[in-house]
């Protein structure tokens, strides 16, 4: 009974847990210009996290090393520095970004402006990382975040044209106000939206921080199969709210506050309230998920001592670099730059920065050395190159699509 | 000396052809006991012809997956060799130099990997 | 080389000279540049118009609402911008400039207005939904005269 209640709440924290700020901007400014047309790529982008984070999870429990450990072992210290450069840097811009959404949906709830919910959002977020125990910050903000199925729920009770809704989504078309070069802009944003990386580092630590072993594979491959897919309908979701109400309309998604207003039109209040309280929790959730991250890739490659099993005494620069990354995010935000801005940005540069830290785990993954009788089938392999193949063309691509387009104006 | 110096050195033969770079190095335990452990010594230096990247751990042949990675580097790292670190005549800023008479070795790592015990049960 | 590099220089520098005053600008390419913001216009008044209802009929919070309608005024803000510091090359394009910037100014004032009532100030949800839906129809004239040029 206590093991069918683990692996639910894994689960279930695991649905949670994978919506972020990203997600819920990228899909619906998404769904608001382009339907549901670019419904495949959430659909790629999940299957790919399920695929990244179930190999770094084995080799987490397997070799009880995680991601930056064995990215500075394998590339050597002058390679991996500079993909530790790179990731830490795009890990800060997320950190940003969620900070930054957690104001918006206090304004959202309060009306007060963002740069005063701010240092409050920072402070909170320290004395959480601090304090709190890994499994219940992991529980709670998993579980708390679940509310964003609201967005589901609106999606019934708005009873949109499912004919339309699933034409577009099935056979997907440019749509006549946008140029191709801008759809493959936000095939890549959303892709990158789905597959960030700080999950992947965060989910290979969080599995050393919750000492798990071989014996722990199987449920830790059911929460991420199970639970990261169930996430990815609440992504689609989102799209298709504002596909329905924004598309028709001719709106365009520039703000948080018009992500709220299709739940709003559904459900009243009551959704609305449900849906800002599921926001603020998965961006808190995000938000402590990418500052440990940055801890933990900064003190994994340094070799310094880390986790939050251990006492902050006993893993000073650990904390330290926390710190000193939920200040520079806080400082960012305070000069009033638009959050949704750092967002878009975020998961673009995420969609950039895969390659650096998916071939290391690949190659690892399959390295007997460290992996024993646990190194990747061959399905797994077979899948794992087509990605491969994705996101190093995804990760070429996102540049010059950037700049021809104009970050997708 | 550090291994920093001698990664990614241009080698140069007896008559001063190019030959590649320096891409690993190999040690052997069989020096004197130090402790319980027999002190390191310095085997050989890999040479790669063309390039002074990782070989990524594929050198060992029993390593073959995921084949499109696996055949790419070990494409890339084609004609590498081991020379014993006797062959080296000398090592300048910039270079390293083999003497007269040096011997290609085959750089493949054959058998199994060194074996974990907590990961291979016995069978 | 360097004869080259230098050569590379002057050829972007005169690149992007060209690019700086809509020289050779058609009529086409002066609509086209008017219709952007003139569309985030309509975009932003849409958003207003669908917060300021969502208030009225109880679905939504004046905190949700009040939100929505100051994002709206900042995208206002920079579809104004947009307008504003277009340069017409003849007084075809000067007299779109002029209808744009009236358009986008009157939903400024709308949304403004929807702010207000929002926040318990003045006036009631039927003026100012009626304002908001005037400014959707100016915006949509004047984003139909220019698409007619453009051909799209």
């Amino acid at each position: 009974m206590k093991r069918v209640l683990g692996v639910a709440l894994g689960i279930l924290t695991a649905i949670g847990g994978f919506l972020d700020i990203g997600d819920m901007v990228t899909n619906a400014v998404v769904g608001s210009r382009f339907g549901l047309s670019l419904a495949w790529v959430v659909v790629v982008g999940v299957i790919g996290i399920c695929l990244f984070a179930s190999m770094s999870g084995r080799v987490a429990a397997v070799s009880g090393r995680a991601t930056f450990e064995i990215i500075r072992e394998r590339l050597g210290p002058r390679a991996a520095g500079a993909n530790l450069t790179a990731s830490f840097l795009i890990n800060l811009l997320t950190l940003t970004a969620e900070v930054g959404g957690i104001a918006l949906a206090l304004q959202l709830a309060s009306s007060v402006e963002p740069r005063l919910w701010i240092p409050v959002a920072a402070l909170a977020l320290w004395l959480v990382v601090w304090r709190a125990k890994f499994s219940i910050m992991e529980n709670v903000t998993g579980l708390v975040g679940l509310t964003l199925v609201v967005f589901a729920v609106a999606v019934f009770l708005l009873g949109p044209d499912w004919n339309e809704l699933a034409d577009q989504a099935l056979s997907p078309t440019v749509p006549a106000a946008e140029g191709h070069a801008v759809y493959w802009y936000y095939a890549i944003a959303l892709f990158g939206a789905a597959m960030t990386p700080y999950e992947v580092f965060f989910f290979s630590s969080g599995a050393v921080e919750e000492r798990w072993t071989v014996k722990d594979l199987a449920q830790s491959r059911m929460n991420v199969l199970v639970g990261f897919p169930l996430g990815g309908i609440l992504s689609v979701a989102i799209a298709a709210c504002a596909a329905i109400v924004f598309l028709p309309a001719g709106i365009e998604v520039s703000s948080l506050s018009q992500i709220v207003l299709p739940v709003a039109l559904a459900g009243g209040k009551l959704a609305l309230a449900v849906v800002i309280v599921g926001i603020v929790a998965a961006t808190f959730g995000a938000a402590l998920e990418t500052s440990l991250s940055s801890g933990y890739t900064l003190a994994q490659f340094m070799g310094w001592s880390w986790g939050k099993f251990r006492r902050p005494a006993q893993a000073a620069r650990f904390h330290l670099t926390m710190i000193v990354c939920i200040l520079v995010a806080g400082a960012v935000l305070m000069t009033s730059v638009d959050p949704i801005k750092i967002t878009e940005f975020s998961v673009v540069f995420s969609a950039i920065a895969l390659p650096l830290t998916y071939l290391p785990i690949l190659i690892v993954a399959n390295d007997p050395e460290y992996m024993g009788e646990h190194v990747n089938g061959r399905a797994t392999n077979a899948l794992a190159l087509v990605y491969l193949v994705i996101i190093v063309t995804a990760s070429v691509a996102a540049i010059p699509l950037m700049i021809a387009t104009g970050a997708g104006s | 000396m550090i291994l920093g110096d001698l990664l990614d050195t241009p080698v140069r033969g007896p008559a001063d052809e190019r030959l590649g770079y320096v891409v690993d190095v190999r040690l052997v335990l069989d020096g004197p006991l130090v402790g319980p452990l027999a002190a390191p010594r310095l085997h050989g230096l890999l040479v790669s012809p063309r390039t002074g990247t990782s070989f990524l751990g594929y050198e060992r042949t029993g390593v073959r997956s995921p084949a499109l990675v696996a055949r790419w580097l070990r494409w890339r790292h084609r004609g590498t060799f081991l020379v014993h670190w006797q062959d080296v005549a000398a090592v300048e800023p910039g270079a390293v130099r083999l003497r007269d008479g040096y011997r290609q070795i085959s750089p493949d790592l054959p058998g199994r990997p060194s074996q974990r015990p907590d990961l291979h049960p016995a069978t | 080389m360097r004869v080259v590099r230098a050569l590379l220089g002057l050829a972007a520098v005169a690149a992007a000279a060209g690019c700086a005053v809509g020289l050779d600008a058609t009529p086409v390419d002066e609509a086209r540049a008017l219709t952007s913001p003139l569309e985030q216009a309509s975009s932003a008044v849409g958003t207003a118009t669908l917060a300021a209802e969502l208030l009225g009929d109880g679905r939504s919070t004046a905190a949700v609402t009040d939100t929505a309608l100051l994002d709206q005024v900042h995208v206002l803000q920079e579809a104004a911008d947009a307008v504003a510091t277009f340069v017409p090359a003849d007084r075809t394009g000067a007299a779109w400039q002029a209808d744009a910037l009236t358009t986008v100014r009157d939903a400024q004032v709308a949304v403004a207005a929807a702010r207000g009532w929002a926040n318990g100030a003045g006036s009631d949800e039927g003026t100012v939904v009626a304002a908001l839906d005037a400014s959707a129809t100016a915006l949509d004239d004047l984003t139909a005269t220019l698409d007619e040029v453009t051909g799209e």
